[in-house]
């Protein structure tokens, strides 16, 4: 199960983090300060230590998890790191007393929102991603949906040997200008518009009618084996797609949490600093 | 049990054939890519459980699972006989049936006829399948962001900006040059460390931190403000009343900034309330009253009322006491206000007076000026004193005053000749300008003013002139032989809070004032507390106006000493 640490013994890192919201939320509510909230007050004082200590360590949290093999429950890490990595938006955003600017502490508050929400990406990712991709590869593992599309080529070139060149030469194009993923953009969108094999099919289709009646059935299983190699390439494209949408998150959440981690020294510091 | 034999037959780089043979027993020959297939063909293109082979009674049978497709000598084909010779396509392998030995029920070859072909290399060759190789490394990134971070908001803030870093370790800047802040306002790296806007009055030092945060680590000290706020009083005597709840209190307790551009006041009434719920336990002696909420917990209005004019003395006096003033003016407002009372007196016709006819406010608009009688009572009661000169008055001063300006009308009339009164003398009554050339008749025409004189004292230090309004006692040591009792009208009954008429103007005056029915000017015509309690609540009113101590009152006191802050106390 990749969503193990969701339901871990009984959600107890839910409940930890849900009662600690409720706790803040009913601090801040009941607690008039006297001028406005904001991060001064004796209740941001404490909201602000909780949200600093609870940030240093869940991040220890994000590399003690990973170190596998030592005496520890992995799911109750993770379950913990990501429960209450999200009761830190409750505590943190009423830590600042909605009070908001173009300041280092506004930047330290920002990064944790991203550090969260790329995690909150994580969760999503690893809970759903697994299951979207083997139903998208059909049982298929990515190494069969290439050599398929390696054997489509393959019968491709040997059927196009006797055709005319202007069929020939959609085959080429077919085979040597396909290429799957390259840019971090075009992995990520999981499409390829200047993909040579759906260029080819859709010339080949517009082209199947004109050739000669003897190469005529010929070309047509060409379009077929096309169209099916575009079929597999949206599948591959698909997957590889998916494989990096549960890669990308961590390339986000981890150096935001080492910037946040520099930006929240800083805040710290500076506003004892002027204190 | 049927027994098969499985040749496999390996194609090597020679060009040789290697052949592998294998025998199994079993009742189905099942063929895939599974462990559990007699016939186990490990490549990806071949599904997991391809095809069944079978012996029956009318021969070898061959049939595909699923939906998989076989292809028989080139054609595709979901199941069929097979004979010697027939090639079977299972993926990229191709499987022939031969002749079986003796003792074999079935025999076949098996041969890969198409390896992972080079399409694949090239393919993979263009392609780039994973994010991993792709732009920095999380580490890489990580070291950029954080350096950057650290760079851009600690260490240039804290070594190229003018903080007090240099101030942590020598002693505050403000001791040494107060008041620089205007001379360094201009936008510095520390910029970023701001925590919210400050108060509008502020912005013109806001970008010099060190102007308030002298000292690193150390919170704004009240040296720091008082360096410009360099007349503000503070709140009691602090020899007097040594309190630690005050003396340790910062101004910043009260006067947070960076909330915004709004001026700071805090207005929570627990800042005062803290102190002043229990004062009597507090100070030993303490005279002044509890309190903590102006709806459940203030004491009745104790307006400042005179006592005795003359003496100068004052007195506080709850309005539950019934106050009388003793202001030696008689003043009737109730016959003021009466319109049938009252007339125009030049018109002569009735007319009402209003409020506003004599109580004017001031420049503020928040207090009244004082009732003057030249121009609030002098056009209806005019001092004159003689027939013979009707338009002639006297000032509205002392009685020695109103006499020596009797005594020099006279005079000079009774020197000057021409008066037309029968029962006057005739030198005065002789032709204006005429000289007087006797002494008697000088005196005689002096005799006559002076007569004239004192009946003009007496008729108007009588009761129904000056009288009417003043206190009026026969004093023989003055010459006009009357003294006039001081008055003293209150002007300002409740000097510890601010009134400001301004803010209520949209009240009639009679809503709080009953003038109308007042009869005395010893009628102390404040409201009671329960007045403005029909719509002002405490702090946490939610259907009056929430009206915290500071709606009314001040911190700080005008009658206490300057404070400091130097040394967190007031100079004495």
């Amino acid at each position: 199960m990749h969503d193990g640490f969701l339901t871990y013994q009984n959600m107890k890192f839910l409940k930890m983090a849900a009662v600690l919201c409720v706790v803040t939320v009913i601090a801040y509510i009941w607690y008039q300060p006297i001028d406005e909230h904001n991060g001064g007050t004796w209740l941001g004082y404490t909201l602000g230590t909780i949200g600093a200590l609870l940030i240093f360590w869940l991040t220890w949290l994000g590399i003690r998890k990973r170190r596998y093999g030592a005496n520890f429950s992995l799911s109750a890490w993770v379950s913990a790191h990501v429960y209450l990595g999200l009761s830190l938006i409750v505590i943190a955003t009423l830590h600042t007393g909605f009070q908001f600017g173009w300041n280092v502490h506004t930047l330290a508050y920002v990064l944790m929102m991203i550090v969260i929400i790329s995690g909150g990406f994580g969760i999503y990712a690893y809970t759903r991603y697994p299951k979207v991709m083997s139903e998208n590869r059909r049982g298929s593992s990515l190494d069969d949906l290439l050599a398929q599309i390696g054997d489509i080529d393959r019968e491709c070139r040997q059927i196009a040997a006797p055709l005319p060149d202007s069929v020939a030469e959609l085959v080429v194009q077919s085979c040597e200008h396909t290429k799957i993923g390259g840019s971090l953009l075009r992995i990520l969108s999981g499409k390829d518009k200047s993909c040579g094999s759906t260029a080819a099919f859709e010339r080949l289709r517009t082209h199947v009618s004109e050739v000669e009646q003897e190469h005529a059935q010929a070309t047509r299983k060409l379009l077929v084996l096309i169209g099916k190699k575009c079929g597999l390439l949206t599948t591959v494209r698909r997957d590889i797609q998916l494989k990096a949408f549960m890669d990308i998150w961590l390339r986000v959440h981890v150096p935001m949490t080492v910037a946040l981690l520099a930006a929240l020294v800083i805040h710290i510091f500076s506003v004892f600093y002027y204190w | 049990m049927m027994q098969v034999s499985i040749t496999t037959l390996t194609r090597r780089r020679n060009g040789s054939l290697g052949r592998k043979e294998d025998i199994k027993a079993c009742e189905v020959l099942r063929i895939g890519r599974g462990a559990d297939n007699e016939v186990f063909l490990l490549d990806h293109r071949v599904p997991l459980h391809f095809a069944y082979l079978h012996e029956g009674e009318d021969g070898l049978f061959i049939e595909a699972n699923g939906t998989n497709d076989l292809r028989l000598n080139g054609a595709i084909i979901r199941k069929a006989h097979l004979n010697v010779g027939d090639v079977v396509g299972i993926g990229p392998y191709e499987l022939v049936v031969a002749e079986p030995d003796d003792g074999i029920h079935i025999a076949v070859t098996l041969e890969l006829v198409h390896p992972i072909s080079d399409d694949v290399e090239s393919l993979l060759s263009r392609s780039k399948l994973t994010t991993t190789n792709i732009g920095l490394t999380k580490r890489a990134s990580s070291w950029i962001l954080a350096s950057l971070t650290l760079m851009l908001f600690l260490v240039l803030p804290l070594f190229m900006a003018d903080s007090p870093l240099s101030n942590y370790f020598s002693a505050s800047k403000s001791n040494n040059t107060p008041n620089t802040m205007t001379n360094n306002n201009d936008i510095d790296f520390d910029i970023s460390w701001v925590s919210g806007e400050v108060m509008n009055s502020h912005k013109f030092f806001a970008n010099d931190c060190a102007a308030c945060h002298t000292k690193a680590f150390v919170m704004v000290e009240d040296a720091a403000c008082t360096a410009c706020h360099q007349q503000q009083h503070g709140h009691i005597d602090k020899v007097k009343f040594p309190s630690e709840d005050l003396t340790s209190t910062r101004c910043a307790t009260c006067h947070t900034d960076h909330q915004g551009p709004h001026p700071v006041r805090a207005e929570k009434q627990e800042l005062c309330s803290d102190c002043h719920k229990d004062l009597d336990k507090k100070v030993d002696g303490m005279h002044l009253t509890n309190v903590s909420d102006f709806a459940t917990n203030h004491p009745q209005f104790k307006p400042t009322v005179w006592q005795n004019p003359t003496e100068g003395i004052q007195k506080r006096i709850s309005l539950d006491d019934n106050p009388v003033e003793v202001s030696n003016l008689k003043f009737p407002h109730k016959t003021h206000m009466n319109v049938n009372r009252m007339r125009n007196p030049k018109t002569g016709t009735n007319t009402q007076l209003e409020c506003a006819s004599c109580h004017v406010p001031d420049l503020s608009g928040a207090y009244l000026e004082p009732v003057k009688m030249e121009e609030h009572c002098g056009d209806c009661h005019v001092l004159t004193f003689d027939s013979i000169a009707p338009k002639r008055t006297v000032s509205h001063g002392k009685p020695e005053v109103v006499y020596r300006e009797l005594a020099e009308f006279y005079s000079t009339l009774a020197l000057k000749g021409g008066v037309t009164d029968k029962t006057a003398p005739k030198v005065v009554r002789r032709r204006p300008g005429s000289p007087l050339l006797k002494e008697e008749e000088k005196k005689a025409a002096l005799q006559w003013a002076d007569l004239k004189t004192k009946k003009a004292s007496r008729y108007l230090f009588s009761a129904s002139q000056c009288g009417s309004c003043h206190e009026i006692t026969p004093e023989k040591k003055n010459a006009s032989g009357y003294s006039v009792k001081p008055v003293k009208v209150t002007q300002i009954w409740q000097p510890k809070s601010v009134f400001d008429h301004g803010k209520h103007k949209d009240v009639a005056c009679a809503e709080c004032h009953a003038a109308d029915s007042s009869m005395k000017s010893s009628d102390v015509l404040l409201p009671k507390i329960e007045g403005c309690q029909t719509c002002h609540g405490g702090e946490q009113a939610t259907d009056k106006i929430p009206s915290t101590c500071i709606s009314c009152h001040g911190f700080h006191r005008d009658d206490v000493a300057i404070m400091t802050g130097s040394t967190g106390k007031t100079v004495q």
